[in-house]
């Protein structure tokens, strides 16, 4: 079947669900009141609360959203076939992504602006403010793992991605430096940023740097040397101002992610590259997970992820000008970050292979289907900035240091924010120096991601994107199936009908129970990945917690329901404050 | 309001870009620690991040403004890199006063300059941030309103 086809097939439901289900939302379980005074009037102050032109303010928020995670999860997942795997992101997207992004938006604007973390405190219960806490901290920590894998696996296998990604450094320093200095306009500056990195792509393809001498001489493998570099370089970026470092490369990386969406699905129309991948695969090699549930936690990003209801209670909420602009902005974000997701699918199911034969070669097992699905979206996109005239080893390098390049400054933000985390745990539970050390908490950030990513067996194939990314999915998952229950008790509590929220989170909390039993097993057994074992426990005793937690608090709204109080006692003072919740 | 029912007039405040809002870098990285904190009492976990403190001169700009600008004049704090936004709209505000392409194509390219003050697709200010009530003349002034008592 022809690649195009199935984009637009599926660019159609998007714009389907988009003017329906959003509506639905929007009327029925949200019921926006283009009338409400939002907290960013109510609290303006030029600095959090600023309110905002809708187009300026989705700009920002998909920036913030999509990335490299997207990719990762549906390269994997096509090892059961292309259309579970594009079922379930344009389906998540639809029903479960838009919900989540576009509620936990909503949620926020009702109650000042407040994260997702407070109001799972405020809304469920005290003891959610410490699951919150709980499930990012591993949440950051499997992301920067993984990530930090990402990229040492990548510039082992695309040296030439190695200069441009590290000279991408001073150049966005020099750059912002001189828009800074010379108080310039940032649009030429800017193009001048992405056009220079591109030479650098052109330099590095011709120049390709290897490391395994010195790897030799320190006794280790070439990416494990790597991703040693890559944790010093984030732990010291990490202590850096986030103008001087974060904001210049992200200026730079922002440009990429258009011109990397643009190259694929134009790339796309103009090869009429055919999807060469079987549509179901029945003939699964013996061992090959289930695509129940693991289907589903491999592909969070891209399906329905989590951490975009940090975002959008973070940041987007405090900038909404009217409340009715949630949908545009919740509901699209997750659209855009669906079709992230659906170009990682082309990119491997039709990009990365001419024929059959040649793609069951790359996806034999479950293992090497994993290891290599980084490399395999490398080269799918590669294949399609062929179609463009751009020549395949040159277009090679320029996926890598896309995918790289997203990845890299995830785990800059990453780090950073785990040292965050890192402190509010210590503050909680009262370790003063933790709390107030920021080199103490930096390096406690990195430690636990830099074992996973170097321990015994972590450079077998399939352990980082087999077995680390579906722990990521997991915990991913579980942020999301608490924004959800914050969401559906919010709902509940305004007497309307929750349905459109409980489905997907309880769909979401059972997939990811019963793969973390599953795993649990599995690691049990398997020689060198106990050591996983504490952590897959802890995991699903978090999984179990928010579950209770969750029912419990629906348990009381329903008897209070019952028993005639639909604003589960708030007072009218309360609801004159905004949404009743200090 | 115009006839499209769009703002009479459009006042693009660029936010400096050391003064900018967290960080896209991407899913499961985006956003900035507003996204996490639940403890805003205490601020040893605030160290470092390079927020508030640092953004508190455009925050006075935009309050003074905000203060003092009619209400149909739409008054945004719009980040330098959204070009997908600015360049439209800058273009836009430009043929709005009647001047032709060549004055929008260059009144885009020069005008998202370092804290640049853009009134109607026109820039009153640029390079460094002016005081409050500076602002406020400035733009009264391009808008053709009476100077603040």
């Amino acid at each position: 079947m022809p690649a195009i086809i199935v984009a637009v097939v599926v660019m159609f439901l998007y714009a389907l669900g988009y003017i329906y289900y959003s509506k639905y939302l929007a009327t029925k379980v949200y019921a926006l009141d283009p009338a409400f005074v939002t907290p960013a009037h109510e609290f303006a102050d030029g600095v959090d609360y600023v309110p905002t032109n809708k187009h300026v303010v989705f700009g920002h928020h998909f920036t913030s959203v999509a990335g490299a995670a997207p990719i990762v999860g549906p390269a994997i997942a096509v090892f059961w076939g292309w259309l579970p795997a594009l079922l379930w992101i344009t389906i998540g997207t639809i029903f479960a992504a838009g919900v989540h992004d576009f509620g936990s938006l909503v949620v926020s604007v009702r109650h000042k602006a407040r994260n997702i973390g407070t109001l799972a405190s405020e809304v469920i219960s005290r003891r959610s403010r410490v699951l919150f806490l709980l499930i990012i901290f591993f949440l950051l920590t499997l992301v920067n793992a993984v990530f930090a894998v990402v990229i040492g696996n990548l510039f082992v296998a695309r040296p030439g991605a190695v200069i441009p990604i590290f000279l991408e450094i001073p150049l966005a320093i020099a750059i912002g430096q001189y828009i800074y200095r010379t108080r310039s306009p940032a649009l030429v500056p800017s193009i001048v940023g992405v056009i220079g990195l591109y030479i650098l792509i052109w330099v590095g393809n011709n120049y390709p740097i290897e490391i395994t001498g010195l790897a030799d001489s320190l006794g280790m493998a070439p990416r494990d040397v790597w991703i040693i570099i890559m944790f010093i370089y984030t732990f010291i970026a990490s202590r850096l101002p986030v103008w001087l470092l974060l904001q210049p490369r992200d200026y730079i990386n922002s440009h990429q992610l258009f011109i990397a969406l643009a190259i694929t699905f134009i790339g796309v129309l103009v090869g009429l590259d055919r999807i060469v991948a079987p549509a179901l695969r029945d003939n699964l090699p013996e061992g090959s997970p289930n695509i129940f549930p693991f289907l589903f936690i491999t592909i969070a990003c891209g399906a329905i992820s989590g951490f975009h209801s940090l975002v959008s209670s973070g940041t987007t909420s405090k900038q909404l000008a009217k409340e009715t602009d949630a949908r545009y902005v919740g509901y699209m974000g997750a659209v855009g970050e669906g079709s992230l997701a659906l170009a990682s699918v082309l990119a491997v199911s039709a990009g990365v292979a001419a024929t059959r034969v040649d793609w069951e070669e790359l996806y034999p097992d479950f293992a090497t289907a994993s290891g290599g699905a980084v490399g395999n979206f490398v080269n799918g996109i590669a294949a399609f900035a062929n179609n463009l005239g751009v020549e395949l080893g040159l277009a090679a390098t320029f996926a890598a240091v896309v995918v790289i390049s997203f990845a890299a400054t995830t785990m800059d933000t990453g780090v950073r924010l785990q040292r965050y985390i890192v402190q509010e745990i210590a503050t909680i539970i009262g370790w003063k120096t933790v709390a107030r050390n920021l080199t103490l908490a930096g390096l406690i950030a990195i430690a636990l991601p830099l074992f996973l990513a170097l321990m015994p067996g972590s450079t077998d194939q399939g352990f980082a994107f087999g077995t680390l990314w579906r722990l990521f999915g997991t915990t991913n998952q579980l942020t999301a199936g608490l924004a959800l229950a914050v969401v559906a008790v919010w709902v509940t509590r305004k007497g309307r009908n929750p349905a459109a929220i409980l489905a997907p989170m309880a769909f979401l909390l059972v997939m990811t129970v019963w793969a973390l039993i599953i795993q649990l097993g599995q690691f049990w057994d398997a020689e060198e990945r106990w050591i996983l074992v504490p952590l897959d426990v802890i995991i699903l005793v978090l999984a179990l917690w928010l579950i209770v937690e969750a029912v419990l608090r629906m348990r009381t709204l329903v008897s209070e329901r019952r028993a005639g109080v639909t604003e589960s006692g708030d007072t009218a003072a309360d609801l004159d404050r905004g949404d009743g919740q200090q | 309001m115009t006839e499209s029912g769009g703002p009479a007039h459009r006042v693009l405040l660029i936010r400096p870009w050391d003064m900018s809002d967290g960080v896209g870098a991407g899913c499961c990285g985006g956003g900035s620690t507003k996204g996490l904190c639940i403890n805003p009492t205490h601020h040893e976990a605030h160290q470092g991040f390079g927020e508030r403190d640092d953004w508190d001169p455009l925050a006075r700009v935009y309050l003074a403004l905000r203060e003092n600008l009619p209400s149909d004049v739409d008054l945004e704090i719009v980040d330098p890199r959204n070009h997908l936004y600015l360049a439209p709209a800058i273009a836009k505000d430009v043929r709005r006063r009647g001047m032709g392409w060549g004055d929008a194509i260059k009144a885009v390219l020069r005008g998202p300059a370092y804290a640049a003050i853009i009134v109607d697709g026109l820039t009153v200010s640029s390079g460094e941030l002016p005081a409050p009530a500076t602002a406020v003349e400035l733009v009264r002034d391009a808008l053709g309103l009476r100077p603040v008592q």
